[in-house]
């Protein structure tokens, strides 16, 4: 297939930093994280934080998110994103 | 503007068979390994039911008994850039598309060639034949690459005057657009570049935005995209052969020490230094061997050349006799001093930029370099917050 040959502007070469990336969780009766990952799966040891946004309603693709600052059973740190919208669990950075 | 497309399928296995031509009999994969990962990038004519970009794993499902040849892309891009020089003797304007794959702009070489088709058989015999080369007229870059498509090796095809009619019943598969657009055109049972033509132009637009609107002209034959001439590098070339194939790394310095005095003699090289210098080397059974020096400081100090040769290439040995070697500088710069600045964040700047142009000599092409910058950083959705921008010196 022939390749657009039109040249990249510079505006366009901008990436988000931090973006959300797919996690597996299982929840709790609650709704709370228990276990996150795939292989091993590690455990859940406590919840330092929990916060909501709703934002962006007047858009097509209004956000709709709980956050979870947990912290994982080999000590690591990790913010699991819960879209209350796709129903989905995420995973990001700080 | 009138455009001839000079398009060349599997071009990498192509390439492979000039070297290999055992690869001739039965099938072949030329695969790329991407970390663990083994995709394939081309295969031999025959093999229909591969499609180029998947897995090895699946490839290896539908066929049998296949050669399986690891891609050199460093020998395609230079077996290409050489085509592309060639065809730069018939027209000045050439755009390069992909591997594969120029445009040649004909406007003007009527006069210079008298007459349509002996610019077609300039261009073609710019070719050679062993590369089956299909040729496409038009138009327009679109147009001329549908021509090309309809094309057979030797016998060029020209769409006159009115391309829309000749693209109605072509799949939108063809369109120089991304993916995903074609998925969503199929999704809204738009198979066909002639469903597309029917519609107006702004709910495409609307749907689409710029792509929209490029989607819509191309399937009414409307191609204003403008042809952009690649960037002549200015390179220096000397190549010598050995009357006995060489065996030993050492004769390979010597011919290499022979080549950087007659290359220094060229008058594009008073008061100018390279940042690349390319080595290439035609061994046995017609296997080409390549090896790329880049500077971080662009040198026209001989010794230093051939003393970066010699460390790049220590412990090498040859796997096949080599029968010619060659020397190739480029990305010729003006420079043969330079001042610092005495302000040592400016100095740490004009490092960078340095290194940067090397990646960028390295690489072949801009090196994938950000930084971070602040877009929202009130925002309360993280990803909002910062962005990473191309770095630009």
């Amino acid at each position: 297939m022939v390749k657009n040959s039109r040249e990249k502007a510079c505006i366009g070469a901008i990436r988000s930093l931090n973006p959300l990336k797919t996690a597996t969780v299982l929840e709790g009766f609650q709704g709370e994280p228990i276990l996150v990952g795939s292989f091993p799966l590690l455990r859940v040891s406590s919840i330092e934080d929990k916060w909501r946004i709703d934002d962006e309603w007047w858009r097509e693709h209004p956000i709709s998110r709980v956050y979870y600052d947990c912290v994982l059973e080999n000590g690591r740190r990790l913010v699991l994103v819960k879209d209350l919208i796709t129903d989905t669990w995420h995973r990001q950075a700080g | 503007m009138k455009i001839a497309t000079v398009l060349i399928p599997h071009f990498l296995f192509k390439a492979e068979l000039i070297r290999q031509p055992s690869l001739r009999y039965g099938d072949t994969l030329i695969v790329t390994t991407l970390g663990s990962r083994k995709i394939v990038s081309d295969v031999s004519p025959g093999l229909m039911n591969v499609i180029p970009n998947t897995t090895l794993e699946k490839a290896l499902t539908e066929v049998k008994n296949a050669n399986i040849v690891e891609a050199d892309h460093d020998y395609y891009q230079a077996s290409f850039q050489d085509i592309l020089r060639d065809l730069e003797e018939v027209s000045p304007v050439v755009e390069e598309s992909a591997l594969g794959c120029a445009y040649v702009g004909l406007d003007g070489l009527e006069r210079l060639y008298r007459g349509d088709t002996q610019t077609t058989l300039a261009i073609q015999r710019a070719i050679p034949d062993h590369w089956e080369s299909r040729m496409g007229i038009g138009y327009g870059k679109f147009i001329s690459y549908v021509a090309a498509l309809s094309a057979t090796p030797g016998r060029p095809f020209k769409i006159t005057i009115d391309g829309s009619s000749f693209l109605r019943k072509l799949s939108v598969d063809i369109l120089p657009t991304d993916h995903k657009v074609k998925d969503r055109l199929h999704e809204f049972a738009l198979h066909t570049l002639g469903d597309v033509a029917v519609l107006p132009a702004g709910p495409l637009q609307a749907q689409f935005g710029f792509e929209g609107r490029l989607v819509w002209e191309l399937s009414n034959g409307i191609d204003n995209r403008p042809l952009t001439p690649r960037k002549y590098d200015q390179e220096v070339t000397e190549s010598l052969s050995f009357s006995d194939p060489i065996v030993v790394l050492e004769a390979v310095f010597v011919g290499a020490e022979m080549l950087l005095e007659r290359i220094f003699r060229h008058a594009e090289l008073k008061d100018r230094a390279a940042r690349l210098l390319v080595l290439k080397g035609k061994m046995g059974q017609g296997e080409i061997w390549i090896k790329r020096l880049s500077f971080k400081e662009p040198s026209n100090d001989r010794g230093r050349l051939m003393s970066r040769i010699k460390a790049s290439l220590q412990g090498m040995t040859l796997k096949r006799p080599m029968e010619s070697l060659s020397i190739t500088l480029s990305n010729l710069t003006g420079e043969v001093s330079r001042q610092e600045s005495i302000i040592p964040y400016m100095r740490d700047q004009e490092r960078l930029q340095d290194a940067i142009k090397q990646l960028d000599v390295l690489l072949g092409k801009t090196a994938p370099i950000f930084r971070v910058r602040e877009v929202e950083p009130w925002s309360r959705i993280p990803e909002r917050r910062h962005a990473l921008v191309q770095f630009v010196p």
